[in-house]
């Protein structure tokens, strides 16, 4: 045969040579991944109340070790106990953890679908976060926009289920209807556990600023301290109990579809156009959604995500210097937010009248669309019912 | 060793066909074939794809045989010396006209099928025609990153009037229906496809195609998008339920009513 | 011609000076090292973008779990998870690196450099210092492709056919920023590079042929080499302007590809009035060609592998030659059948689909007049030669799923499915990389001097034979399912996840295949060294290149040999060897008499 000649040694220490980067690509040193500390808002308290002076690295191992205590880890997570009701256990585990191998096991799920937006620990800063416009929703300051609570009120389970299951039109938030009930159920109940735990943790840092020279957030326990533990925990029961006892009670702050007018469905055109009175008198609306609803009335503005430490380190946004170290943290780049464009045909909360009802009158948590107390239940079925309107209005955009 | 090698080449068309007959009769291989068919317009697609299949099956089988025995057979082990041939022109004319005719068969063959499928309709636009001059769409699907929209004219029959009835990410049609739906996308390119309708028609901004198929069964099916739109272009797709037509028009009635109309 | 052979007259006279370790290895305009050095960029970058396929397939069948060594140095805060804009970015590169980077590179650049001057009797190109030129522009290229993966979003995210306005609009996409852009750069010092080397082909081939080197006394090689270069100089401006203007509609507010009034990612584009089906168009109009620019002159190599091995002329030299260049010229005009489903009007899809459907017959003549030159013949298995064969085995199953698709109402159904994953991977895995494969075996002893060893071949092609089939055959099934291609997680809806099992098993045999060529790895640096001396002609060849030293000295031949048949005379019965090479003037054939070759030969 033409050029054979026999070299069997050369395919031993080739084989050899195989095995090894085999094994090397499955060597894989795995690390249990950890929920990140809040550091903007550490960074945010420091500045709004040290002066910069940074919290004792012992502090925050503590507040670490109450969260680990009170929320587990990522991969094992818990809820503090007898709030079963709030966050079921069991919904909890199966959300949680890596994306396990055995993808028809519905475990594993905040990863698989979630996590490279809104991060591990439910600080909207996963990879793909900052590209994305809007960005990705930080759970941890408890605030979420399109609920059918009161402001400043948790939403209801049903409000995250129907997030999940709608997506939100007009942002990255894609839908997750094809996934099994089960499964929207434990990520409803994921979420709200980030949420919860974000809380908490922002609670106890807060909590920090107060503590005088030399004290101690949680003292190590030993037997000779029993009393001045128990103390201790209780004052950080204190402070964790209010948050659980909001989300607990949520289901009775929603607001009430009051006063829809029997005749709302017929005469549409009639409603709408009071709505379109409204608009532009007395509720106001155009100050930021613009006299023709797109929106580009007052565009200066940040959201409540953004303006947390914003506003509150008094950082100037237009400042590189300034805002570095918040980059640093982990924070996002500070962008704008606009009103909504009204003449999109589909709102992100939801295009039904309740919907809209609810967005009107009691705003949009974390944005800058108020309440509005002053209008009567009517007036705001008059204003739904130009929303509605609104979109089909033509008009001529004046330049 | 060199029938050790004729050898391995006879596994490919032998692996490769017993593969693709277990695949077809599930034998071995569990729902490895088409896709279940959920409406009329699958029966032409799945008869041209067996049909082609079993064409370039042959052809396969053939060639792969050929090329083992001619290894086989004329091994250097096996013969003194090659044969000095340079040419054939009579093989050469027939290795060109037979191929050729199967070839144009075949095109000619499946020409109807993508007529009827993409042209011979009348909510198909032909060049010249206004668009005034199509039938009003029954659905209208807007596509965007990451989800899909399907808007409903409404009890009127009109789009871009303030009945249409919106639906995110939730398409429902009634079945034994012809359903004309009109695709537009809101920022890049998406492709709207129902692999068991064997559809798949790409929505370029700027363009809006139409598609026209049935479905003749009720029940839940997916949509998908198959052209890549982005970081999230896996999970974009959407729920596509069929109902009864009369189950259909209480749906959207039934939304008509709590929009309040 | 005439006055071309004379002025090489006059080169012969000029003693070319030992040039410096700088001048000779790295900035030469020698083409055997221009040659060599896109040869060794290729094989990198081969390994580049091997990689990359590794990380597709760890996520097709492990989704979203920590991928090995990635993992733990990229997503450490995610627990090794990587995000789906870092998939996206996967399969463009792997795309991008293996087209433009490998394929193209490797055929034209390593090949066709190292090739050319040789077979015809030349004693460099044409045009030695654009030969340098078009190396050197390869560099600006890689580099910003590097570049490209550590921009923002992980590198472009736009598939390497970069649809607009996925890849015109900066906000589509994590990877649509400063990562698209400087892929578009990469490729177009890419598309200048080929345009320069291409052009310098065409000359070198038409006018410095030995004297007697008719066209039709060509080895197929360079047939496929010139038929290459003729389509390269054609189709790729038309690429090329088309990246310009994607850069255009990127930087400087064009609109060339870019409708008016969408809202991505809540930007608007305003005041652009272009359209994305222009892109597809210009940007097919290049890469269906460039479908056949990667798999032509492997078909060349091929015929002159196979001939050399069974011993035997080549049948039918003409239908071989005619079949390309129908190849080529049809090849301009089917373009469209990429866009079958684009929303273009259905009657260009029947044109596109007619002669989609033709394009098939120039290819299966190929395959049958292959089959006849092994008819008959005396067929050694060497390695280059098993290659060799797998390539037609190979071929002819890319090329009949192709006639499949070519069916524009089949297209509809299996088009971004695994189908077509399934077609090109066998077209240029099983095609082309396999006669990579074939022809470094073939031609290693005479770049280095020195015969790669053959134990070790066999076993490297048994192993990527074996997996390559594992790998690539199943992917028909998922395509005759539907399953997507570019989907980060196709098992999302739970519509596919009854095929998890079977994307497993390709998964093992892309690392089994993987893994597989590191024992080629080993091979080519060891028989590099150490290997086998080879002589002048080991295998008994009868083209130009063979009778000259092995590696060949500047300048290549001492004497211009003057050419006297064909390149296919293998046992012809009037002459006392199987072989008869094309000159009979080469003084150095005695020496070859002794090489281990000729001396297997004799057992």
């Amino acid at each position: 045969m033409f050029g054979m000649f026999n070299s069997k040694s050369l395919v031993i220490p080739a084989g050899f040579v195989s095995i090894a980067v085999t094994a090397l690509l499955f060597a894989g040193c795995g690390s249990e991944p950890q929920f990140h500390m809040n550091a903007v808002h550490k960074l945010t308290l420091e500045t709004e109340f040290q002066d910069g002076t940074p919290i004792p690295e012992q502090h925050i191992q503590q507040v670490g070790n109450l969260l680990t205590a009170f929320f587990g880890t990522p991969d094992q997570p818990h809820f503090p106990a007898g709030h079963e009701s709030l966050v079921d256990p069991e919904r909890l585990e199966r959300a949680a953890g890596p994306v396990p191998s055995d993808l028809s096991s519905g475990r594993g799920l905040y990863r698989k679908h979630c996590s490279h937006c809104h991060g591990i620990s439910g600080d909207g800063v996963g990879p793909t976060a900052a590209s994305l416009n809007p960005y990705p929703r930080d759970f941890r300051l408890g605030k979420f926009k399109f609920k059918s609570t009161k402001m400043y009120r948790p939403p209801t389970d049903e409000d995250i289920r129907r997030v999940l299951k709608r997506g939100i039109a007009g942002t990255a938030m894609p839908s997750f209807a094809l996934l099994p009930d089960d499964q929207i159920d434990a990520l409803v109940d994921y979420v709200k556990y980030l949420s919860i735990r974000g809380q908490v943790e922002r609670a106890l840092l807060e909590e920090l600023t107060n503590l005088e020279e030399g004290e101690d957030l949680l003292p190590p326990k030993t037997d000779a301290n029993q009393e001045d533990y128990d103390y201790a925990l209780e004052l950080v029961m204190e402070l964790v109990d209010p948050i659980l006892n909001k989300w607990t009670k949520a289901e009775t702050k929603v607001v009430p579809l009051n006063g829809l007018p029997d005749d709302f469905g017929q005469r549409m055109y009639f409603y709408s156009d009071v709505g379109k009175k409204l608009f532009f008198g007395k509720a106001n609306c155009v100050q930021c959604h613009g006299e023709t609803g797109v929106g580009d009335g007052q565009t200066e503005n940040y959201d409540d995500w953004t303006n947390e430490w914003l506003k509150r380190a008094n950082v100037d946004p237009y400042k590189r210097e300034q805002v570095q170290p918040f980059l640093e943290a982990g924070a996002l780049l500070p962008r704008k937010i606009r009103p909504r464009n009204l003449r999109q045909l589909v709102f992100r909360g939801g295009s039904r009248p309740e919907d809209l009802y609810r967005r009107v009158k009691a705003g949009i948590e974390g944005s800058n669309m108020p309440a509005a107390p002053a209008l009567s239940d009517a007036e705001v079925w008059a204003l739904v019912a130009y929303l509605i309107e609104l979109p089909y209005e033509t008009f001529i955009k004046e330049q | 060793m060199d029938r050790f090698w004729s050898l391995l080449f006879l596994a490919v068309p032998v692996l490769g066909l017993l593969i693709v007959l277990g695949a077809v009769f599930n034998v071995g291989l569990q729902n490895a074939w088409l896709p279940e068919s959920i409406g009329p317009r699958t029966e032409g697609i799945d008869y041209l794809f067996n049909l082609f299949h079993i064409i370039v099956a042959v052809v396969f089988v053939g060639t792969g045989l050929l090329l083992a025995y001619s290894l086989f057979r004329f091994r250097a082990t096996n013969r003194q010396v090659a044969s000095y041939v340079h040419k054939s022109i009579w093989l050469e004319l027939l290795w060109t006209i037979i191929p050729a005719g199967t070839l144009v068969f075949l095109a000619m063959h499946q020409l109807p099928y993508w007529q009827a499928n993409k042209e011979d309709h009348r909510a198909f636009e032909p060049a010249g025609a206004g668009s005034s001059d199509l039938e009003t769409p029954t659905v209208r699907v807007v596509a965007y990153q990451f989800g899909w929209r399907f808007i409903y004219p409404g009890l009127d029959g009109v789009f871009d009037t303030r009945d249409d009835v919106i639906s995110e990410n939730l398409l429902v049609l009634p079945s034994h229906e012809e359903i004309v739906a009109e695709l537009r996308s809101l920022d890049v390119i998406h492709s709207f496809a129902i692999n068991k309708l064997r559809l798949k028609q790409d929505i370029v901004p700027g363009l809006s195609p139409r598609i026209w198929f049935m479905i003749t069964q009720n029940g839940d099916w997916e949509i998908n998008c198959m052209e890549l739109c982005g970081w999230g272009h896996f999970r974009m797709s959407a729920r596509l339920r069929t109902v009864s037509p009369k189950d259909f028009e209480d749906w959207l009635m039934e939304i008509v009513q709590t929009r309040g109309y | 011609m005439k006055s071309a052979d004379s002025q090489f007259e006059n080169r012969e006279s000029v003693v070319p000076q030992q040039p410096g370790f700088w001048r000779h290895y790295v900035f030469s305009t020698d083409h055997k090292v221009i040659g060599l050095q896109f040869l060794f960029s290729a094989l990198i970058w081969l390994l580049m973008g091997g990689a990359l396929a590794m990380a597709i397939r760890w996520q097709m069948a492990w989704p979203w779990t920590r991928i090995p060594i990635i993992g733990s140095w990229l997503f450490q805060s995610e627990g090794g998870q990587i995000s789906p804009e870092f998939y996206t970015m996967l399969f463009t590169m792997h795309g991008t690196v293996m087209i433009f980077f490998v394929i193209i590179p490797l055929l034209l650049g390593a090949f066709g450099n190292y090739l050319i001057p040789l077979m015809i009797g030349a004693r460099d190109m044409a045009f030695p210092k654009l030969n340098m030129l078009s190396y050197w522009l390869m560099w600006p290229a890689f580099i910003s492709l590097l570049m490209a993966f550590f921009a923002p979003g992980y590198g472009p995210g736009a598939g390497w056919t970069a649809y607009p306005p996925l890849s015109t609009v900066w906000e589509a996409s994590p990877g649509s920023g400063w990562a698209q852009t400087l892929w578009l750069i990469s490729l177009l010092f890419v598309g200048v590079s080929s345009i320069l080397g291409s052009i310098n082909y065409i000359a070198t081939i038409l006018f410095l042929r030995a004297p007697g080197l008719d066209m039709l006394r060509l080895p197929m090689t360079i047939w496929g080499l010139l038929i290459t270069a003729i389509l390269q100089a054609l189709a790729l401006p038309v690429l090329t302007v088309a990246l310009v203007m994607q850069l255009m509609d990127r930087h400087l507010g064009t609109g060339f590809f870019t409708p008016d009034n969408l809202i991505i990612n809540n930007f608007e584009t305003v005041g652009t009035v272009g359209q994305p089906l222009l892109w597809q168009h210009l940007f097919w109009f290049y890469s269906h060609p460039a479908v056949y620019i990667m798999i032509l002159p492997i078909m060349g190599m091929v015929s002159d592998i196979l001939c050399c091995f069974a011993r035997k002329p080549l049948f039918g030299y003409r239908p071989m030659v005619y079949s390309m260049c129908a190849i080529a010229g049809m090849g301009f005009v089917v373009w469209g059948h990429h866009m079958f489903v684009s929303g273009m009007h259905p009657f260009m899809g029947t044109v596109f689909m007619i002669s989609t459907m033709m394009i098939a017959l120039p290819s299966s003549v190929k395959v049958f007049n292959w089959l006849a030159t092994l008819w008959g013949g005396r067929i050694h298995f060497t390695t280059s030669m098993l290659f060799s064969i797998s390539f037609i085995s190979m071929f002819i199953i890319g090329g009949l799923s192709g006639i499949v698709m070519a069916a524009n109402s089949i297209d509809e159904f299996v088009h971004d499915t695994y189908y077509i994953v399934a077609h090109f991977h066998y077209v240029l895995f099983g095609g082309t990389i396999m006669g990579v494969f074939s022809a470094l075996y073939f031609w290693f002893p005479k770049m280095f001097g020195r015969m790669l060893n053959e134990t070790a071949g066999k076993w490297h092609f048994l192993l990527t034979f074996v997996f390559l089939n594992g790998t690539f055959f199943p992917m028909h099934i998922l395509g005759w399912r539907g399953f997507p291609r570019r989907m980060a997680d196709p098992y999302f809806s739970g519509q596919f996840l009854d095929l998890l099992p079977l994307n497993r098993m390709i998964t093992w045999c892309a690392f089994a295949m993987a893994a597989a060529q590191l024992i080629f790895i080993v091979n080519f640096f060891y028989s590099m060294f150490w290997g086998q001396r080879a002589g002048k002609n080991p295998w008994h060849a009868n083209t130009l290149e063979w009778t000259v030293d092995s590696p060949p000295p500047h300048d290549n031949f001492q004497h211009i040999p003057t050419i006297t048949r064909g390149p296919y005379e293998y046992s012809n019965p009037e002459h006392d060897e199987d072989y008869w090479p094309q000159a009979d003037d080469s003084a150095g054939l005695e020496e070859s008499i002794n090489t281990p070759a000729t001396k297997a030969s004799e057992r």
